[in-house]
C-alpha cells in the first residue's frame, strides 16, 4: 500500500495518502501543536478550519492550519513540542520567518459562471446541481478539498472504511453528471459585492495560487460551526469538538481502542458517538446536557416522521447504555497521559469519567461571516444569528442567495431541499423554485424541534474565572464582566482578536452579553500578503501609485 | 440642577486626557460619551506615538505630547484590566532614493532645534539597523524616543486615573452644547462653567449656533473640519519580523496625484508581535469599507521597503477616519475671545501623540497661567479668524499666515 512519508520535528512519520497532517501528529502523540501566547499547548479543538489551534509549521512557513492540509511526502513540520511550557514566552514559541523559502510569483486563474455557489456539503451541492440541470453554467467553491461540507465529508482517509452514505452517494452522482466546474481547497477570503469573489487556494496544496471568481447570482452555502461552552480544561490537547472528533476521524484519526466522553447538548453527540463506535473507539459516557423529558418529547414527535424516528432508533441501540442526561460538564483535567471530566447534574450529584478523549459541544452556530461581509441582513434564531432569506432564498442582498445551515440549523434535509429551493431560484425557475419551497418549510419545521430541545445555553457561563474564554489571546471569563458589549470587550482585552477573529468566542459572548458579534472585516480567513496582492493585479494597469505629498504628514508618514 | 467645574463632551483619547488633566488640578469634571470611552476613531489608529516637523506648533505640540505620554505611562498603575501594550520601538525614516536622503540631514537638523534626539543612518547602518528592509535604500533618520502603543488601553488607563481623582463618566448622547450647558438626548441639561467639546469628526455640529451673536457666528464659520480616510492591515504572530516603526520619508512624491486616495509605506511591530501595516489617505471617502484597490497598493508600497511583507499572513482589515483642518493642526481652545466653550478636536493623523499636551494646553488656558515656552496661540481656533483678534491682545494672527 502507498505511504507517505514526511517529517514532524526531527521524526519521520509515514501515513496512507489522504491523511491531514492535523491527524497524522495526533495519531504519532503530538499534544503541543503550538504554543498559546500564555504559553499553553495546544490541539486541534474543531478539524474544519475555524478555531485555528492547530497551526504548526511547514516547509518554513508559521502560522498553517494542520487540519486542513494533506501530508505530502518530504514536508517538514514543526510544531510546539520541543519547548517546555514553564520557560516560555510568547517571542520564544512563536515561529519565525527566517527559515522561510522563497516562494514563486502567485498565478491567479480568473473564472466566470452564472452561478457561484459557496459551500460544498448537502445545500450546496443540491443547489449547484440544481441550478446547472436548469441550465445555468456553475462554479462550486469549498475550503475543503473534496465534496461533502461537514456531514458528507469524505472520508477515504479513514482507518476503517466508512461507508458513504446513500444519499450523497445519489447526489455526488447526479452533481457529477450535470458537469459543474468546482475549486476545491480554496477559501474565500474576500468579496467585492456578491459577484465578485477572492479565493486563496493555499489549503490546495497545490503552489501559489488564488482565484478570482466573477458571477451574475451567488449561492451561499457555508453551514454552520460548533458551538463551545469554556470550562476550566477545555484547551487541553485531546479535549475535541464533537464534529471535530468525527471529521479527523474521517481525515485519518485512527481512534482504535481509543476511550472517549461526550459531553453537551444535541443530535451530534449521539451521531459522533456511533461513529466511533464503529471506528473501533470506546464510548465511555454521553453526557447529554439537556433533561430526559426534553429530549423524550422530540422523540415522540419523531412518531410522525417514520425515516427520522428509524435513525434515531438506530442510534440509540448502537450507543445504548452509554446515555446520561442531565448533567453539566464542569472541568476537565490531565491525569496521567489520560483525562479526567466532571460532571455535575441539577440536583448536585457529581460524577466523573476517565477517557483519552474529551468530545464538547453545545450545538451548532450558523456561519455567516461571507454573508455579513457582504452586508446581508441577519434574522435572530435559536442557534444564534442566522442569514435572513424569503422563500426563494433570496437574502436582503440583491443577487445573493443563501441555503443550508447558515440560514438557520435545521439538518441535512432541510438543507438539501432549501439548496434545491436556492439553486432554482437563482437560475430563474422561479415557478419550479416556489413548488420546492413548500418541501423545503416543512424540513425547517424539524429544525425547529431540535432547536427548541437542545437548546443553546445563554448567559455569563458559570464556570472559575481564569477559565479562559477567548483561545486565541488568552482572554479569561472574568473580563465578561467588566465589560458591557462584545465591541467594548474586544477593543479592551483582545478577545475575538486572534486569528480566529471570534468564530470560537464570539457566539459565546455574543450569548453571554446579549449583544451581536463585531462586525466582519476582510479577510474572511488569513490570507498571505502576496496573495491578496496577486488577486488584486487587475489593479496595475490603473492609475499609478499615487503618493503622499510633501506637505502632508501624514500621507508622508501615514499614519 | 448640580453645576460641575468643566464638563467634557467625548471621551476619545483627547476628552479623557482632558478630564484627567482638569481633575489633576482639583476641578470637578463630567464627562460624557454616547459609546463607551475610546471606542471611536482612538481604537482605529496605529498608536505611533511620533514627533512630527511639517510646522514648529507642530513639532511643539508633538515634542510635548510624547514626553507627557512617556512620563504618565511610566506611572501608570498595575492592576489594569488589561496590560499596556507599548514598544518602544523608536521610528526609523526611511530615504528610498539620494533625492530623499538630503531630507534626511534636513529632517534631523530640524529635530535638533527642538532638542529631539535623531540620528542619521547610512546605507549600511540602516541595514544593520533593520535586516528586514531592502538592500538598496539610501538612508535613514532613527528617533530612538518615539515609540508605539495600544491607544483603547491607554484611553482606559488615563480614565482609571480621571475617575480616580473624581471624574464622573456617563453614558449620554450629547445633541447639542452651548458655552455653559450640555443638552444630552434623552432629555437632561447639564451644566458647567465651562464646556470642552472633545467629540472627535462630530465636535462642530454639536455647537448651537442660534445661540451665537454674529462675531461669533463668523468665528464658528470659520472652522472647518474634512475626514480622511485610512486603511489598515493587521497580521498574524511575527515577533522578530521588525524592531523599529517604519515610516518612508516621501518628500519626492508627486503632488498631483488624481487617485482618490494615496498611500504611504508604513509598518509597526506591535507588543503582541503582529505587524501592523499602513496607510492610505483618502478625502470625503462614501463609507467606511475596505477598498482592495488601496489595500493592493498598500502591500505594494510596503513590498518596494519590506520585500518579505508579502510572506505575512493577514488577519484583518480596516478603516478610520482622522478629522483634519486646513492647516493640519488642532483646534484647542475657546472659540472665540473669551468663550467658555473651547475645543479641542481635528487632530488628524496625531491625537494619540497630542492628546496629552492639548490637555496641558486647555487646562493652563482655563486656569489662566499661560506657559511661555508652550503658547496656544497656533491651535486656536480663532487663529484664522482677524475680526476677533480686534479686541483681542493675543497674537491670533498666528496661524492665519
Ligand atoms: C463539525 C460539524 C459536524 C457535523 N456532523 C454532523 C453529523 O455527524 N450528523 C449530522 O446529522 N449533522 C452533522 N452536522 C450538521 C450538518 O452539517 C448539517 O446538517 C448539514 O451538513 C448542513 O449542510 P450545509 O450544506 O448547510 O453545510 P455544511 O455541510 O457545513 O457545508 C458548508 C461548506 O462550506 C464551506 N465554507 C464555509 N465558508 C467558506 C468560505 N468562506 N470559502 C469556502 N468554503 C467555505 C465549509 O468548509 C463546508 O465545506 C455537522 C455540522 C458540523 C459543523
Ligand atoms: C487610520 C488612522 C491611523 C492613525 N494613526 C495614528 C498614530 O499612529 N498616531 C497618532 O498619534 N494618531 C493616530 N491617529 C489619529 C488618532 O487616532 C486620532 O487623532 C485620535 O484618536 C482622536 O481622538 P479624539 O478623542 O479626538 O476622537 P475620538 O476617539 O473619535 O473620540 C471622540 C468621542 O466623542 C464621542 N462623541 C461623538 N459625538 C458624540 C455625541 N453627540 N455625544 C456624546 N459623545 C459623542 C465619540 O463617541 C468618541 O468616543 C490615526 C487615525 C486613523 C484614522
Ligand atoms: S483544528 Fe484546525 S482550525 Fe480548528
Amino acid at each position: 500500500m502507498e505511504r507517505i512519508d514526511f517529517v514532524c520535528d526531527g521524526h519521520t512519520l509515514s501515513v496512507r495518502p489522504g491523511v491531514t497532517v492535523a491527524a497524522a501528529l495526533l495519531d504519532a502523540g503530538v499534544t503541543a501543536f503550538r504554543r498559546s501566547v500564555s504559553g499553553e499547548a495546544r490541539a486541534p479543538l474543531c478539524a474544519m478550519g475555524t478555531c485555528f489551534e492547530c497551526r504548526v509549521t511547514i516547509d518554513g512557513v508559521p502560522h498553517r492550519r494542520s487540519c486542513q492540509l494533506l501530508c505530502r511526502p518530504g514536508m517538514v513540520v514543526e510544531t510546539a513540542t520541543t519547548v517546555t511550557s514553564s520557560l516560555v514566552t510568547p517571542s520564544l514559541v512563536t515561529p519565525s520567518l527566517v527559515a522561510r523559502p522563497e516562494v514563486g510569483p502567485t498565478i491567479v486563474e480568473e473564472l466566470h459562471a452564472d452561478v457561484a455557489v459557496v459551500g460544498a456539503g448537502p445545500a450546496g451541492i443540491a443547489a449547484a446541481t440544481t441550478a446547472r440541470e436548469a441550465g445555468a453554467s456553475v462554479v462550486l467553491i469549498d475550503d475543503n478539498l473534496q465534496l461533502g461540507g461537514q456531514i458528507w465529508r469524505h472520508a477515504r482517509a479513514a482507518k476503517r472504511p466508512i461507508p458513504e452514505p446513500v444519499k450523497k452517494r445519489a447526489w455526488r452522482e447526479r452533481f457529477e453528471r450535470a458537469g459543474i466546474k468546482t475549486l476545491f481547497g480554496a477559501a474565500i477570503y474576500d468579496a467585492a459585492g456578491p459577484t465578485r469573489l477572492f479565493a486563496d487556494l493555499e489549503v490546495a496544496n497545490d503552489g501559489e495560487r488564488a482565484a478570482v471568481i466573477a458571477c451574475e447570482r451567488l449561492i451561499i452555502a457555508t453551514g454552520a460551526t460548533e458551538r463551545f461552552s469554556p470550562v476550566p480544561g477545555w484547551t487541553l490537547p485531546r479535549v475535541v469538538g464533537v464534529g471535530g472528533l468525527q471529521a479527523l476521524l474521517k481525515s485519518g484519526l485512527d481512534l482504535t481502542g481509543q476511550r472517549v466522553v461526550f459531553a453537551g447538548t444535541g443530535p451530534l453527540l449521539l451521531a459522533v458517538a456511533a461513529a466511533l463506535r464503529e471506528a473501533g473507539g470506546h464510548i465511555v459516557a454521553i453526557e447529554e446536557e439537556a433533561p430526559f423529558a426534553r429530549v423524550a418529547k422530540l422523540g415522540a414527535s419523531l412518531l410522525r416522521r417514520p425515516a427520522k424516528l428509524v435513525q434515531a432508533a438506530a442510534l440509540a441501540a448502537r450507543t445504548r447504555g452509554r446515555v446520561h442526561y442531565g448533567a453539566r460538564l464542569q472541568r476537565v483535567e490531565a491525569v496521567g497521559t489520560s483525562l479526567r471530566a466532571d460532571f455535575v447534574t441539577a440536583s448536585g450529584t457529581s460524577r466523573s469519567h476517565v477517557a483519552d478523549w474529551v468530545a464538547i459541544g453545545q450545538g451548532l452556530v450558523p456561519r455567516t461571516r461571507l454573508a455579513r461581509l457582504l452586508g446581508c441582513q441577519l434574522e435572530a434564531t435559536g442557534a444564534g444569528p442566522a442569514i435572513l432569506v424569503d422563500d426563494e432564498q433570496r437574502s436582503s442582498v440583491a443577487a445573493c442567495f443563501a441555503a443550508g445551515e447558515c440560514t438557520g440549523i435545521a439538518g441535512v434535509e432541510a438543507a438539501i431541499a432549501a439548496g434545491i429551493v436556492a439553486g432554482l431560484a437563482a437560475s430563474g425557475r422561479r415557478a419550479e423554485a416556489m413548488r420546492a419551497a413548500r418541501r423545503a418549510r416543512r424540513e425547517r419545521g424539524f429544525g425547529r424541534l431540535l432547536e427548541r430541545s437542545y437548546p443553546a445555553r445563554q448567559g455569563v457561563p458559570t464556570t472559575a474565572d481564569d477559565t479562559l474564554l477567548c483561545r486565541c489571546e488568552d482572554v479569561p471569563l472574568a473580563a465578561l464582566a467588566a465589560y458591557g458589549s462584545s465591541r467594548h470587550l474586544k477593543l479592551k482585552t483582545r478577545c475575538g482578536m486572534g486569528a480566529c477573529q471570534g468564530r470560537v468566542c464570539g457566539p459565546i459572548v455574543a450569548a453571554a452579553l446579549g449583544d451581536a458579534e463585531d462586525r466582519v472585516r476582510p479577510p474572511l480567513f488569513p490570507v498571505r500578503l502576496g496573495r491578496m496582492l496577486a488577486a488584486g493585479c487587475e489593479y496595475d494597469s490603473r492609475d499609478e501609485l499615487s503618493r503622499g505629498d510633501a506637505g502632508d504628514h501624514d500621507a508622508v508618514h501615514g499614519q | 440642577m448640580r453645576s460641575h467645574d468643566v464638563i467634557v463632551v467625548g471621551a476619545g483619547i483627547v476628552g479623557v486626557a482632558c478630564a484627567w488633566a482638569f481633575a489633576c488640578e482639583g476641578l470637578e469634571v463630567l464627562l460624557l460619551d454616547s459609546r463607551p470611552p475610546g471606542n471611536h476613531t482612538s481604537a482605529a489608529g496605529m498608536g505611533h506615538v511620533v514627533v512630527m516637523d511639517d510646522s514648529e506648533a507642530q513639532m511643539r505640540l508633538t515634542t510635548r505630547g510624547r514626553a507627557l505620554l512617556s512620563a504618565f505611562l511610566a506611572e501608570v498603575p498595575a492592576g489594569l484590566a488589561a496590560p499596556i501594550e507599548y514598544e518602544a520601538t523608536g521610528t526609523l525614516w526611511i530615504a528610498e532614493d539620494e533625492a530623499s536622503a538630503l531630507a534626511v540631514r534636513a529632517k534631523r537638523d530640524a529635530y535638533a532645534n527642538e532638542g529631539v534626539a535623531a540620528e542619521v543612518l547610512d546605507r549600511s547602518a540602516l541595514r544593520a539597523a533593520e535586516p528586514c528592509l531592502a538592500h538598496d535604500l539610501e538612508a535613514g533618520l532613527l528617533v530612538p524616543d518615539d515609540f508605539v502603543v495600544y491607544a483603547p488601553t491607554v484611553v482606559q488607563a488615563l480614565l482609571t486615573e480621571a475617575r480616580a481623582k473624581g471624574v464622573r463618566f456617563e453614558a449620554k448622547e450629547v445633541v447639542h452644547v452651548g458655552p455653559r450647558s450640555v443638552l444630552a438626548r434623552d432629555g437632561q441639561r447639564f451644566e458647567a462653567d465651562c464646556v470642552v467639546v472633545a467629540a472627535g469628526e462630530s465636535s462642530l455640529g454639536l455647537i448651537e449656533v442660534a445661540d451665537l451673536e454674529n462675531e461669533q457666528r463668523a468665528a464658528f464659520d470659520a472652522l472647518a473640519m474634512r475626514r480622511r480616510k485610512g486603511q489598515l492591515i493587521i497580521t498574524e504572530r511575527y515577533p522578530d519580523f521588525a524592531r523599529h516603526q517604519l515610516v518612508e520619508l516621501g518628500y519626492l512624491a508627486s503632488a498631483h496625484g488624481h487617485a482618490r486616495a494615496s498611500v504611504a509605506f508604513n509598518l509597526q511591530p506591535r507588543a503582541t508581535g503582529q505587524v501592523l501595516l499602513g496607510s492610505s489617505r483618502e478625502y470625503d471617502a462614501a463609507d467606511d469599507g475596505v477598498d482592495q484597490d488601496v489595500l493592493y497598493r498598500m502591500v505594494k508600497r510596503a513590498e518596494r521597503f519590506v520585500p518579505r511583507v508579502t510572506d505575512l499572513q493577514v488577519l484583518r482589515c480596516w478603516s478610520g477616519f482622522r478629522v483634519a483642518t486646513e492647516d493640519h493642526l488642532p483646534y484647542v481652545g475657546p472659540l472665540w475671545q473669551g468663550s467658555s466653550l473651547l475645543l479641542a478636536c481635528g487632530h488628524e493623523g496625531l491625537g494619540i501623540t497630542t492628546a496629552l499636551s492639548t490637555a496641558r494646553l486647555l487646562r493652563d488656558h482655563v486656569l489662566a497661567r499661560p506657559d511661555t515656552s508652550f503658547p496656544i496661540e497656533p491651535y486656536l481656533p480663532t487663529r484664522h479668524t482677524v475680526v476677533l483678534t480686534r479686541s483681542s491682545t493675543s497674537g491670533d494672527a498666528r496661524g492665519a499666515d
